[in-house]
């Protein structure tokens, strides 16, 4: 029975601790209100998990993870799924996205997502082929690295099927490790290849082979896509660069690239370019997703040292993270340290973060030889390989660099008997997630002065907080993009989206609504999730809504030197955007606003967080 | 009179709106271009989404004559 056209309206319910599966009902009205992926994910672990919030373990078995399409997955070109759960490294709900096939097969299967529970004892996978599940031995997969566990899959399988997984770092618990897909592709903000590895968890694969929900108006959702095609086919810049340009546009036209823990944010350095990459590395290009006419893809090759390293692009955000982030300019060292990221289930971005960190700290003394084992030193390939397996298998100084920038800064400064902040004022982080590489002190980026400091996801650069609220410059946008699921890349004006999403579910969704409703009602839940926190995390906003302390200081080098942002129109900023939000002028959401929303048992939760604050 | 408002980081370099007399139809696509290039962003249009007031996207083709007002923002945010 069709309960909202677009979607199947039910969820497979899958218990790791007792191998039961069961059928998640999701009714309309929650869909409507929440529109599915990143939304659904927070209204699903508030209602499971909500009352025990602060106590629960994200790398214990009451940790549930979401794995979830929305209503425009399989109907709006391009494809990308939403995994969810208690994030490792926030404490709280990031709505993470990758590029997979497997969203396009749930829904397949007669399904809209999975949610999984508890732990098995022992490695697994979770089958899925139509309507059947399996929860299947993966002890022999267990350990393997993605390229190597996508070939014993296809091997057990007879074919290709569409996964996700996790590659040695997850297994570890590693809170920088990624859900991966497709050998490159990773959900890395959230730190859920983690959450996975807790549950024993080495892969989700699917195989669907029915139809799609029928949409509500064929002939409307027939025009608008055909309309989208026209409009994404016509970025022919992007279709043959993908993101991989911004390795010379961010960091030498916009200066907002990190470069050696964000010391600085440009470069000059003409090597480090895209063009160079096309040339000497490039083996497939263009490279498409499912479904995906913009195919900004592409596949890179470098042999070094003996080892064929294959990585994608590398995008944007590797290139700056593994790249210049850790001194490294030479392109072929930066794809291999992407291909091994990639291969060993490492988000590029928190790890970059990390590891840049670790230099840093290295190169002020604060860290020595003793303490890591070897030298750390910028651009020193061999060295920085090291760094990366010994956090992955948390060897050594790896085992306090795998519990991402945050917690080590915090480790490092009781191993080493300073104050806290001492070590925290080099993390490149907001509320324990690692900022994306697009810098805010230049001004000629996108993200705003508040972007992270305000972002219900953190650091997360694809999902920044912006004024004014009800644009596309705010996080509602974000949100709405993210749990509709379609690709920011492949998404059009505000008014075509809208018109999509109707299309599709016959919803009379308006942008009004977009703005004071939909995308208000699930940050300001994601933020009440998010202020609780816990167990060994909890955000004050008075201190945490704020800049890494590096932000404050004038960029060195580059056409925009001496730019920073002055921590007083971050303030106002900030004050703006809760006002327009309906949070009070500490950003917790107000009683009278969560009401409107619909969240009416966040009522009290907001009273009590005040409360604890001593702001009531 | 053609106004163009600005959002986000575009409209603290550039200014919310700017209202200018165009005495011709020009075309907006080109006409933003050249401001960007005048005032030195490094920006090229194809990164940016320019709207009408209600959020649709405006035509390749559009000119001042088409429209009166205009809202430029980027189109790619991340990546
Ligand atoms: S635009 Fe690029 S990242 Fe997005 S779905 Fe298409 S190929 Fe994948």
């Amino acid at each position: 029975m069709v309960h909202v056209f677009g979607l199947w309206g039910r969820l497979l319910d899958i218990d790791l601790s007792s191998g039961k599966v069961a059928e998640m009902r999701i009714n309309p009205m929650t869909y409507r209100m929440f529109i599915g992926g990143r939304g659904l994910a927070a209204y699903i672990l508030w209602r499971e998990l909500g009352r025990k919030w602060r106590d629960v373990d994200p790398l214990g078995p009451e940790n549930i993870l979401t794995v979830l399409t929305g209503p425009l997955t399989g109907y709006y070109p391009g494809i990308k799924i939403s995994v969810s759960g208690k994030s490792p490294q926030s404490g709280g709900v990031v709505g993470s996205t990758v590029s997979s096939h497997i969203a396009y097969a749930i829904k397949a299967c007669g399904y809209d997502g999975l949610v999984i529970r508890g732990a098995s004892r022992d490695p697994v996978y979770i089958y899925v082929k139509d309507g059947d599940v399996e929860v299947r031995d993966a002890s022999k997969l267990w350990g393997l690295g993605g390229m190597d566990l996508i070939k014993a899959l296809r091997s057990e399988l007879g074919k290709d099927t569409p996964s996700l997984y996790i590659g040695p770092a997850g297994e570890n618990l590693v809170r920088t490790a990624a859900v991966m897909a497709r050998w490159f592709h990773a959900a890395g903000y959230g730190g859920y290849g983690a959450v996975m590895g807790s549950k024993k968890l080495k892969a989700i694969v699917v195989d669907g082979s029915g139809p799609l929900p029928p949409v509500a108006s064929m002939d409307e959702f027939t025009k608008l896509r055909c309309s989208v095609i026209d409009n994404v086919v016509g970025r022919a810049t992007f279709r043959k660069w993908g993101t991989t340009s911004a390795i010379w546009g961010v960091g030498h036209d916009t200066s907002s690239e990190p470069i050696r823990n964000w010391q600085e944010e440009w470069h000059n350095r003409e090597e480090f370019n895209h063009v160079l990459i096309e040339w000497r590395y490039w083996v497939k290009n263009p490279w498409a997703d499912w479904g995906c006419p913009l195919a900004c893809m592409k596949v890179s090759k470098v042999r070094i040292g003996g080892v064929t390293y294959l990585s994608d692009g590398p995008d944007y955000e590797m290139g700056a993270y593994l790249g210049s982030n850790l001194g490294v300019f030479e392109v072929d060292k930066m794809i291999a340290l992407s291909a091994m990221a990639d291969d060993l289930g490492l988000c590029g971005i928190q790890t970059g973060n990390v590891m840049g960190f670790a230099v840093e700290l290295y190169e002020r003394g604060v860290l020595t030889r003793e303490d890591v084992g070897y030298e750390l030193r910028w651009g020193d390939f061999e060295g920085l390989k090291r760094l990366m397996e010994d956090i992955t298998y948390r060897r050594g100084i790896g085992r306090v660099l795998a519990e991402g920038t945050y917690r080590a800064a915090v480790a490092i400064a009781r191993m080493k008997g300073v104050d806290p902040s001492e070590v925290l004022k080099y993390a490149v982080q907001v509320k324990g997630i690692g900022i994306g590489a697009h810098g805010i002190r230049s001004r000629k980026d996108y993200p705003q002065p508040i972007a992270y400091a305000a972002s219900v996801q953190g650091g997360d650069h694809t999902s920044v907080a912006g004024l004014p609220a009800n644009s596309e410059e705010s996080e509602s946008w974000s949100a709405f993009l993210d749990s509709a699921v379609v690709c920011s890349f492949t998404s059009v004006d505000e008014d075509t989206m809208i018109k999509y999403v109707n299309a599709v579910t016959g919803w009379t969704l308006t942008k009004e609504e977009l703005y004071s409703v939909v995308g208000p009602r699930i940050l300001t839940l994601q933020r009440v999730m998010l202020l609780l926190g816990g167990p060994d995390v909890r955000w004050d906003p008075r201190l945490h809504d704020e800049n890494p302390p590096r932000f404050y200081e004038p960029l060195p080098s580059g056409p925009y030197t001496g730019g920073f942002v002055p921590r007083e129109e971050v303030r106002k900023n900030l004050e703006e955007y809760y006002k327009q939000l309906g949070w009070d002028e500490y950003g917790i959401p107000t009683e009278e606003t969560v009401r409107k929303l619909g969240l009416y048992d966040l009522a009290d939760v907001v009273k009590d967080i005040r409360k604890e604050l001593g702001v009531s | 009179m053609f106004c163009l408002h600005f959002y986000g980081n575009l409209a603290h370099s550039i200014g919310r709106t700017i209202c200018l007399d165009t005495e011709k139809c020009v075309n907006i696509y080109l006409l933003v271009e050249e401001l960007l290039r005048s005032k030195n962003e490094p920006i090229s249009v194809d990164e940016l989404l320019i709207t009408t007031a209600d959020g649709k996207q405006v035509a390749h083709e559009s000119t001042t004559c088409d429209l009166s007002e205009v809202r430029v923002m980027r189109l790619v945010r991340g990546g």
